[in-house]
Parts: C-alpha cells; structure tokens; sequence
C-alpha cells in the first residue's frame, strides 16, 4: 500500500472550497491588520502566570510517587504491547493495529492530549522508567547526576528526532509495514537509552523527540505548574505559552514541526502526486527528502529573516530575538496539524481499535470489532473542510496576538515596537495564507 | 499629533486591506466556473484515446486504465465523480496482479490480455486511490464529492 499522505490511510481530504478559503484568507488579513492598528498598549502575558491552584487532594493524589510510577507502568505496557503486536502480528497495516497506533493515536494523539492535560508524554514517558530501572541495576548513582547536559545541545537533538521521525511518515515509500514500525520503535528506544545512560534523566526533557513535543504542546494548556513553588493551577492557556523556554534548539524544534506539516500538506496536491508519480525508488525517496528539507528551510529561513535579521528587532535584547518570539509560531504549527490531522484521526483512527481484536491475526475477537470495517461518514467533508481552516485561522490569531503582546513587553519606543513587528507579521500572513493555498489544491 | 496621522494611516491600510478582500471573494468565482468547464470539455476531448474516462451508456461512469511494465496510462491522474454516482473501473495489465480501490476497500485480480472490470457506487466522500497491489504502482486518484 502506498499511501496518500501521513504514513496510513486510504483516504484524503477533499480540497477546501474555494470561497471557504476565500474567506479565510480574507479574515487573515482583516485580523492581522486591525492587531496592527493597535488593541493594548501593555504587555498582559508576560508576568509569571499566577493561575487558580488546583484543590490540594488533587495534587497530592497526581504528585504522589506512587501515581507517578502507575502512570509509566501504563505508558510500558503500552510500549510493550505495541512492539509484540508489530513483531509478531500480520505483515500489512490492513490487518495489523500496531501502525495505526503508532502513527495516528500516539503521534497525532499527543496534541490533543497535550493541550488538554500539559506534558502528557513525560507524565507516562516509559523511557524515563526503564533507564532509572537500568541505572540502579547497574550500579551506577544516581542518573540525575552522571553528566550534566552541555549548555549548547538545549533541544536539538529533539528537533532531529523529529525530522527523522516525519521523514519516516511523510517520505518513506513503505512507513506502514508493521516491520519498519518495530524498527523505527526499537531503534529509537535504543538511542533514547543509551543517551540517558550518559545524561541522566535530564535527557528526556531535551532529546526525547516526543516528550519535547508534548511538553511545548502542553504550554498552551489550561493546566500548568505555577513557577516558583510547582503548585498546580488554571491558568490562561496564552500565559503558560508565554513561557516557552528560550534554550538553544527551540526555534528548530518549532521550523521543523511547521515545515513537516507543510510538506505533509504540499505532497498532498495533486501537482506533487503528478511530479512524484513519475519517478520510483531512490529517485522517489530523494525528490521526498529534498521536499521535507525544502519546506523546513524555507519556514525556518522566513521565520529568521523576519526576527534575526530585523534590525528594529534585534536591539536591546539579553536573549536572541528568534528565541523570544518562537512561541507565537507554537500556536500556527499546533493549527496546521490539526488541519491536515483531524481527517485521519476520525477515520484511520478507529482502525486502531477495530483491528486491535485480532492483533495477531489468529482469529480472536478480543473486542467483538474484528472484520468491521471503517466508517467514513461520522463526519462529513464539509465538517473537515470547516475545522481545517479554522484551526489554520486560530493558529494565525493567537500567533499574532502573543506576538504583538511579546513585542510591546520588549521594547519601549513606539516606534521599535511596532518595527519590530512588521516582518513577523507578514511571515505569519504567509505561512497562513500558504496553508490555506494546501488546502485548496490538495 | 504625529501619532493621531500615524493612526488615521493605519486605519486606511486597514480599509483597503478589507476592500481588497472583499473584491478577491468576489471575484473567484468566476475563474473556478470557467475552469471547471475547461475541464469538462477536456474530458470529453479525450474520450477518443485508448485511456479514456467518459460516460457510459447505463449512466455509469467508466475509467480505463492500462498498465505496461511502470507506465500507467489514464485520461486523467485524478478522476472526479459526484456523490451516488455508478463507476466502472477497467484496468488492462499485463501481468497477474491485484487492482485495490482504497477506502471502499474493493479488490480485484488482473489477467494479462483481458481486462480487469470493478463496479460500485460512490457513496462515500473523499479522495480515494486506486493501487496495483503487488507492483505498488498507483493508477488513478478517485475524487468523490
């Protein structure tokens, strides 16, 4: 099977209409424009939050060592029965759950998730378990302490795994084959175990791929810890996204998550079908590759024209500018992939359940769903057609909204903060409209 | 007062800009009827040809495809039918293989020399693909809507 897009699923969006879109484009501008003319004078998110706290119960009950450990024993489980199933499971993603689970529920799972409840992946983060399990049988002290992370690699490795990971989904020619899923799952375990036995614990929070994701997903949730004293609390989703840490790596963790699902969008057209159905093996993988790097350059190199090299920007600040506002792309990229995910979710999705009856192909109906088929009309086109370009449209405001408010808390002459906003501006104007363009020929 | 004309400035920009806007919505429309005629006319152009996509006489909508070695010959990549619509998939191969209609999930086995024939209704919305199982050559894009 190949498939249209993202790894799995025998189905792709209809294009966006073109008035939908249209009008979209039409409130981008609109919007954009009116924040320029100016709402607030004051920056209103840049304090640390304060937030309501959570009953105390509450977060003693989710703090407890105990609920802790419950937690990653679930997300091993989970590990455990995902790499079983892929082993000895059938070989096609028709029949075996084992890439659906990987590829739509765990990858396209963590966003919703994340934005719910916060960093959801280091609260099961399996990983974390099993290399605190390795470092005390091997005698070894603590593994908060063996090395500490060099100050320069901040999230980079993350940004790496993340684009190995999307060149797996998006340019691979075979990514469902349950045999590449256990390759890709064992091999990233591999790698995830052997750094934390150098780093220590501290390495998840920087190099593990999906953790990293999950944990900057989880900024723009309702749900965070207060700074200071750790306490849980409700707070305005925009404040815990005003605190996106600035460490080395950020600004190529974000380009690489934008420019992946704008290549997941590009290769959906019909020109790529066109261009990338005349050509087959290492030709086909190259032309993928050369697309993937593509439109990661081309988001990244938009992103730093507009922040670095702004002169108006670039005055008067401790911290490297593209560092200081990558946060307002945080909100874009959490939009275009629910734009080019919400589809395979609610369709490819129940597969992960219905084929999880037979995981192994002998016949078994653990759940009574085995041989039924995929419903494709739980949602209509026009729904999708609506929550992809609202979800673009969201993106786009709250990017521009912590923008502006990020500018004005940086800079005091008028003048330099609005300068300073300009090109940003006009990067988000096309990002957005540039999404919407997908949409349209996809 | 210097800032009061930096104002009135920017709110100009942002009247235009609307005005702008309105005027591509209103304008679109047009262009996306036309081409979609230019598109129809294309179709029945090539009804013609040896791969041909055309109407059939019980008001079926038939879609020829011919296989050799890696080249796959269509009228077009992506074949674009309402909703409800009667389709008949030919696919001539020149090998055993297995046609596979994603999505619908219907499967049918080639033979070289005769044509392999699948026929369903189109009854759900999307973009679907149609594949040459074994040789993983994609021979046509259904789009249902």
């Amino acid at each position: 099977m190949r498939p249209l897009a993202h790894g799995l699923g025998g189905r792709a969006d209809l294009p966006v209409p073109v008035w939908l879109a249209q009008y979209a484009a039409a409130l981008v501008l609109i919007v954009t424009f009116f924040m320029l003319a100016r709402f607030w004078d004051s920056p209103r998110l840049q304090e640390p939050y304060r937030g309501r706290p959570l009953p105390m119960g509450l977060q003693r009950l989710l703090d407890a060592p105990a609920f802790r450990l419950a937690l990653r024993l679930i997300g091993l489980a989970a590990l455990l029965v995902a790499i079983v199933v892929a082993a000895l499971g059938p070989g096609s993603s028709a029949t075996n759950p084992a890439p659906t689970w990987l590829y739509v529920w765990f990858w396209v799972g963590i966003v919703p998730l994340s934005l719910l409840f916060g960093p959801v992946l280091r609260a099961f983060n399996p990983l974390r378990l099993l290399a605190r399990g390795i470092a005390r049988l091997s005698r070894r002290r603590d593994p908060e302490d063996v090395r500490p992370l060099p100050e320069w690699l901040g999230y980079w490795p993350a940004a790496a795994g993340l684009l190995v990971f999307t060149w797996l989904e998006l340019v691979y020619r075979n990514p469902d084959r349950p045999v590449n899923v256990l390759t890709f799952i064992l091999l990233y375990c591999l790698v995830q175990l052997a750094a934390a036995a150098v780093y220590g614990q501290r390495w998840f929070g920087h190099g593990d791929a999906f953790e990293v994701y999950s944990t900057l997903v989880g900024r723009l949730s309702p749900f965070g810890r207060r700074p200071g004293d750790g306490r849980l609390v409700l707070r305005n989703p925009l404040a815990g996204l005003a605190s996106v840490p600035v460490e080395p790596g950020v600004v190529a963790v974000i380009c690489v998550l934008l420019g992946s699902t704008a290549f997941d969008g590009l290769s959906r057209t019909q020109w790529w079908q066109g261009l990338s159905g005349q050509v087959t093996g290492l030709a086909y993988a190259l032309l993928g590759t050369a697309g993937l790097l593509g439109m990661v350059a081309l988001v990244s190199a938009a992103y730093l024209a507009a922040t670095r090299q702004n002169p108006w920007a670039r005055r008067g600040q401790p911290v490297a500018v593209e560092r200081r506002f990558i946060h307002s792309l945080l909100p874009i990229a959490v939009g275009y992939t629910v734009a080019h995910y919400f589809s395979l979710v609610v369709f490819q999705g129940q597969a992960g359940y219905l084929l999880a009856s037979d995981p192994l192909g002998r016949g078994w109906d653990l759940f009574g769903t085995a041989g039924q088929q995929i419903d494709y009309r739980v949602v209509s086109t026009g729904a999708i057609a609506l929550v992809q370009v609202a979800a673009i449209l969201t993106g786009h405001v709250l990017g521009v909204f912590i923008a502006h408010d990020r500018a004005i808390a940086d800079y005091t002459r008028a003048r330099q903060r609005l300068r300073a906003q300009y090109p940003l501006l006009v990067v988000m104007v096309t990002y957005t409209l540039g999404g919407i363009a997908l949409l349209l020929g996809a | 007062m210097r800032g009061s004309r930096v104002r009135s400035a920017r709110w100009w920009l942002v009247a235009s800009v609307l005005a702008l806007a309105l005027a591509a919505c209103g304008g679109g429309g047009d262009d996306d009827q036309a081409a979609a005629t230019t598109a129809a006319g294309a179709t029945t152009a090539a009804g013609a040809g040896s791969a041909t996509t055309a109407a059939g006489a019980a008001g079926a909508r038939t879609v020829q495809v011919t296989v050799t070695g890696d080249q796959v010959q269509t009228a077009e990549r992506r074949v674009k039918v309402p909703l409800g619509a009667d389709v008949r998939l030919e696919v001539t191969a020149d090998r055993a293989d297995e046609v596979h209609l994603h999505g619908y999930d219907r499967k049918v086995d080639t033979d070289p020399g005769s044509p392999a024939v699948l026929e369903f209704t189109a009854d759900v919305p999307g973009v679907f693909e149609v594949e040459l199982e074994e040789a993983g050559l994609k021979l046509v894009e259904l789009q249902v809507s």
